[in-house]
């Protein structure tokens, strides 16, 4: 290009009017250059090229100058949005003030982006820049009309004069220091106008910042108590959490319980005491969900059980199990696995005893029966369980935040394979039984027997209810302490309560306000009246306490409070019309205990089915009507 | 940042010292310079006699070098007779001044066939010229004949020449018309047709001197002696001829053609500028930029003809008129909202 300039100037310099001026004149015009009579290089284009993005940057200077009002109002408006557009959930409080901040910023940025666009695509033509320029030089159309001819190709001797003429104008020219831009002084009004939205872009920030877990904490700092008691949630949780997944249950449910304890103690650290509730309302609804499938585990192996001993069902006229080993053990069993041990030892005992083989066969065939029964159960709740995680809506759309827990093979699937195995290996032991196969018959319940111990192992789980139950005490220990700070009351209740405590220790059963936490707070005007979270959820104190319980009829027992005071309370409160629900909250950490009781031998196992029975006819109804006793 | 926006030619600049030869851009420097002087020095020449007109002695040279007609509107005694009389002498040709009356006939204005004894003894007819073969003609207040005698001159001013007998007369070169006419006295006048109006490259308004140029008027003992000529009417065709080589750029073109075509989109007007319009804005906007010894017609030249050029052009609405609008309000609204490019 430089070439074809140098070219094309010393044409027009030579002044030989009957020399072509240009290359393309002389017909030498070099492959693919520009087909211009004047020079394939163009110093005018150039300079008029550097004008305009000159000019571009003032526009968009004068232009941000000129819309800072805009900006300000716009970086308020998105602070403002704050709330709306970024809330706050898990945060800090800090972070509401940052969050404003950048949402500000990027409303300003996107506002000035906007402005420099607008201010860009409005620059000058090509022809304008090159017209300013003229102006700048205090030229009138020199530049412009010599950059029109250049463009043109305008080869005729005036033109060419013109053109040059332009190009020596331009000569030394810097666009930087002659296109300036003009000073401009705002008016009042603008003035005005700048300064109302920069304080309105401060105040937008500001209510932006503002969040109602701020504005909580300012109102209600977050006690010490209510701190150590959200720690101590944590560490629970992390515990639980390492619990559960050394027993690689996958338990989803165990699983949520922990995140929603996790939730509810970072939660309660930030003072957000809402979503403090709220998460521990979550983590009641999980504890809840995960007894009620311990429950039903329970007692599917307990089903299994007394069929495998024969004690399931009514010895009437009609059954003949007359036979010793058709009835079932004299001694009953703790466990499924037991009895199917006792049932293994006694078919091989029973030789060739036709009657009894017979009997116990059907015990056999009764208990698979059972087993294919809880396998179904656990199927069904794994269903339900499946499509609950997985977002499903009700009309069985699936939302794409349950596509994980949709996918990712459940406890609950797991304990449906392991009960179909248990059936599966009884209906085989059965069947090699009938065809007189005695060792195929042993192999099959020995693997049954397996399967169930696994089974009676993970629905034991005594590490992880530990765990468990640790968790509920600090969520019991954290709500306290939230509603105690809610009511401003900085200790959290626990002078009250730990002079309840005494009481109940010291004998006086009658003394005022040794309820549950319940009770307590309803007394005490807990705006919730919650319960404890989870089993027991009440203040757990190191070691148990031998308290003395009274039942409703008058009836008093020396028990062993494990569950804390809210056990108390409940099995208190049935008497006198106490709510059915805490009731049937309650009962199945009973049902655990009592089977980790009858196992530990401390109970006579002649006594064992006696116990059993009496938990049995309390357990809460599926309908609520049954209650305690 | 300054390196790429400092601008060199990376040679040197093609322009001439005293011992260069003379090359292309320096004859066509030269030439500009040459006619340029004739039209400063008709210019400041007229300003010494003509007091408290240079707007309309500027714009009588431009039109002269444009080689148009001129149609100069103003009251009595505001010095259009003497204008062109100067003229007249500053550019050294001959000058003829017709004056407009009711009666006056074609004839008059063109000259007419006289029965004449020849030599022999015969008869034959011989045409004698009339004043309109003259280098400058003044045309006093022509409004004042009839139709028929005013489009006597069409012929003359457009094609510049003179049909007699069937047989059409070149008038001499440079052939100028200054036409006069009085605004007020409107009584037993004959407005000019649309038509020949458009023959006039400019109309000017003579304005009435401010009281500083009407004080130096009065101090004046007696007239200015008649200057002497400048030079030939020669040197007038060639200033006429730099002047038409004087090229313009494509977006001036086009201001210029919005110019004229807004005339017709104004409200106010009943019917707006012809294509003579547009040839005459350039004319005159190269004129100008002679006189401003520019080599490119710029965008302000045309703007600074546009009024004298559009002002006779455009015909107002008569609730324009009602209103008080009047064609230079129209030409300065076009002006204020006609963007370049």
């Amino acid at each position: 290009m430089r070439g074809e300039a140098d070219a094309a100037a010393d044409d027009l310099a030579s002044g030989d009017p009957g020399r072509p001026s240009t290359r393309r004149d002389r017909g030498d015009e070099a492959p693919g250059s520009a087909p211009t009579g004047i020079a394939s290089a163009a110093p005018l284009a150039g300079v008029v090229a550097s004008a305009r993005a000159r000019l571009g940057r003032l526009a968009v200077r004068a232009e941000t100058g000129r819309h800072a009002a805009l900006l300000c109002a716009a970086a308020a408006a998105f602070g403002v949005a704050r709330p709306l557009v970024w809330p706050l959930r898990d945060g800090e409080p800090w972070e509401a003030l940052a969050r404003a901040l950048v949402l500000g910023a990027a409303g300003a940025s996107a506002a000035l982006a906007i402005v420099i666009a607008r201010a860009w695509r409005s620059r000058p033509s090509t022809l304008a820049s090159a017209r300013r320029l003229d102006g700048a030089l205090g030229l009138a159309e020199v530049v412009a009309s010599g950059y029109a001819f250049e463009r043109d190709g305008r080869d005729d001797e005036m033109a060419r004069f013109a053109v040059e003429r332009a190009r020596r104008a331009v000569v030394g020219v810097s666009v930087e220091r002659v296109l300036v831009s003009a000073p401009r002084a705002r008016t009042t009004a603008e003035s005005r106008w700048l300064f109302a939205a920069a304080a309105a872009a401060v105040l937008g920030i500001g209510v932006g910042a503002l969040d109602r877990v701020v504005v909580e904490r300012a109102l209600r700092p977050v006690t010490t108590r209510e701190a150590s008691a959200a720690a101590e949630l944590k560490k629970a949780a992390d515990e639980a959490a390492a619990n559960v997944a050394r027993d690689d249950a996958k338990d989803e449910k165990g699983a949520d319980v922990v995140a929603a304890a996790r939730r509810a103690s970072d939660a309660a650290r930030r003072g957000d005491r809402r979503g403090a509730l709220s998460a521990l309302d979550d983590m009641r609804a999980a504890s809840r969900a995960l007894e009620a499938d311990e429950r039903a585990q329970a007692r599917a192996l307990r089903s299994l059980r007394d069929e495998l001993e024969g004690s399931a069902r009514p010895r009437g006229a009609g059954d003949r199990a007359g036979a010793e080993g058709a009835r079932g053990p004299t001694r009953p069993s703790a466990t499924a696995a037991e009895a199917l041990a006792g049932l293994r030892r006694d078919l091989a005992a029973a030789g060739t005893d036709g009657e009894a083989v017979r009997g116990m066969l059907e015990r056999l065939e009764r208990a698979e029966a059972a087993a294919r029964a809880a396998a179904e159960r656990s199927a069904r709740a794994d269903g339900a369980g499946r499509r609950e995680r997985s977002g499903e809506d009700g009309a069985g759309r699936r939302t794409p935040a349950g596509e994980d827990g949709a996918r990712a093979p459940s406890a609950g699937a797991a304990r449906r394979e392991a009960w179909s195995r248990v059936a599966a290996a009884l209906a085989e032991a059965r069947e090699a039984k009938a065809r007189g196969d005695g060792d195929a018959a042993k192999r099959a319940m020995e693997r049954a027997e397996r399967e169930l111990s696994k089974l009676e192992e993970a629905s034991r789980g005594a590490s992880a209810r530990d765990a468990l139950a640790r968790l509920a005490d600090g969520a019991s220990e954290l709500d306290r302490s939230m509603h105690a700070a809610l009511r401003g009351d900085p200790s959290g209740g626990r002078a009250r309560g730990d002079d309840a405590g005494d009481l109940r220790a010291a004998g006086a059963e009658d003394a005022p306000g040794a309820g549950t936490s319940r009770s307590t707070s309803k007394a005490s005007g807990d705006p919730s009246g919650a319960a404890g979270a989870g089993p027991g959820g009440s203040e757990r104190r190191a070691g148990s306490e031998a308290r003395r319980v009274r039942t409703g009829g008058g009836l008093q027992a020396r028990a062993e409070v494990r569950e804390g005071e809210r056990a108390a309370g409940v099995i208190e409160g049935m008497g006198r019309g106490g709510d059915p629900r805490a009731y049937r909250e309650l009962f199945p950490s009973y049902d655990t205990i009592v089977e980790d009781g009858l196992r530990e031998d401390t109970v006579p196992a002649a006594r064992r089915p006696t116990v059993r029975r009496y938990f049995s006819s309390i357990r809460p109804g599926d309908d609520g009507d049954r209650q305690g006793p | 940042m300054t390196n790429h926006s400092t601008y060199t030619n990376g040679h040197a600049p093609a322009t001439t010292n005293g011992h260069a030869p003379a090359t292309t851009n320096d004859a066509i420097e030269q030439r500009m310079h040459r006619a340029r002087s004739i039209v400063v020095k008709l210019e400041q020449a007229l300003r010494t006699i003509i007091l408290g007109q240079d707007e309309i002695l500027a714009g009588v040279v431009q039109a002269l070098v444009a080689g148009g007609h001129v149609l100069l509107e103003g009251a009595p005694g505001l010095g259009k007779t003497q204008i062109v009389r100067t003229l007249a002498r500053l550019v050294g040709g001959s000058f003829a001044r017709i004056q407009f009356t009711p009666d006056l006939m074609p004839s008059d204005v063109l000259g007419t066939s006289l029965v004449v004894t020849t030599a022999e003894g015969g008869k034959d007819l011989s045409y004698r010229p009339g004043p309109i073969f003259a280098n400058l003609v003044l045309a006093d207040e022509i409004n004042r004949a009839t139709p028929k005698t005013q489009s006597a001159l069409l012929e003359a001013m457009a094609e510049r020449t003179v049909s007699v007998e069937g047989k059409p007369l070149p008038l001499p070169s440079p052939f100028f018309v200054l036409a006069t006419e009085n605004p007020i006295e409107m009584e037993g006048v004959y407005p000019l047709p649309e038509a020949q109006l458009d023959r006039f490259l400019v109309k000017l308004i003579v304005r009435m001197p401010d009281l500083e140029t009407l004080a130096r008027i009065g101090a004046r003992a007696e007239d200015p002696a008649p200057p002497s000529p400048l030079g030939s009417p020669e040197e007038l065709v060639f200033a006429q001829g730099v002047a038409r080589s004087i090229p313009a750029a494509p977006h001036v073109e086009q201001y210029a053609a919005k110019l004229v075509l807004a005339t017709h989109a104004h409200r106010a007007a009943r019917y707006g500028a012809g294509p003579r319009a547009m040839q005459a804005l350039m004319a005159c906007g190269r004129a100008r930029s002679l006189a401003a010894g520019r080599a490119v017609v710029a965008v302000e030249d045309v703007a600074a003809a546009a009024s004298s050029v559009l002002r006779h052009r455009v015909g107002m609405r008569f609730e324009a008129e009602a209103e008080g609008m009047t064609a230079d309000t129209v030409v300065a609204q076009i002006l204020a909202c006609t963007a370049v490019g």
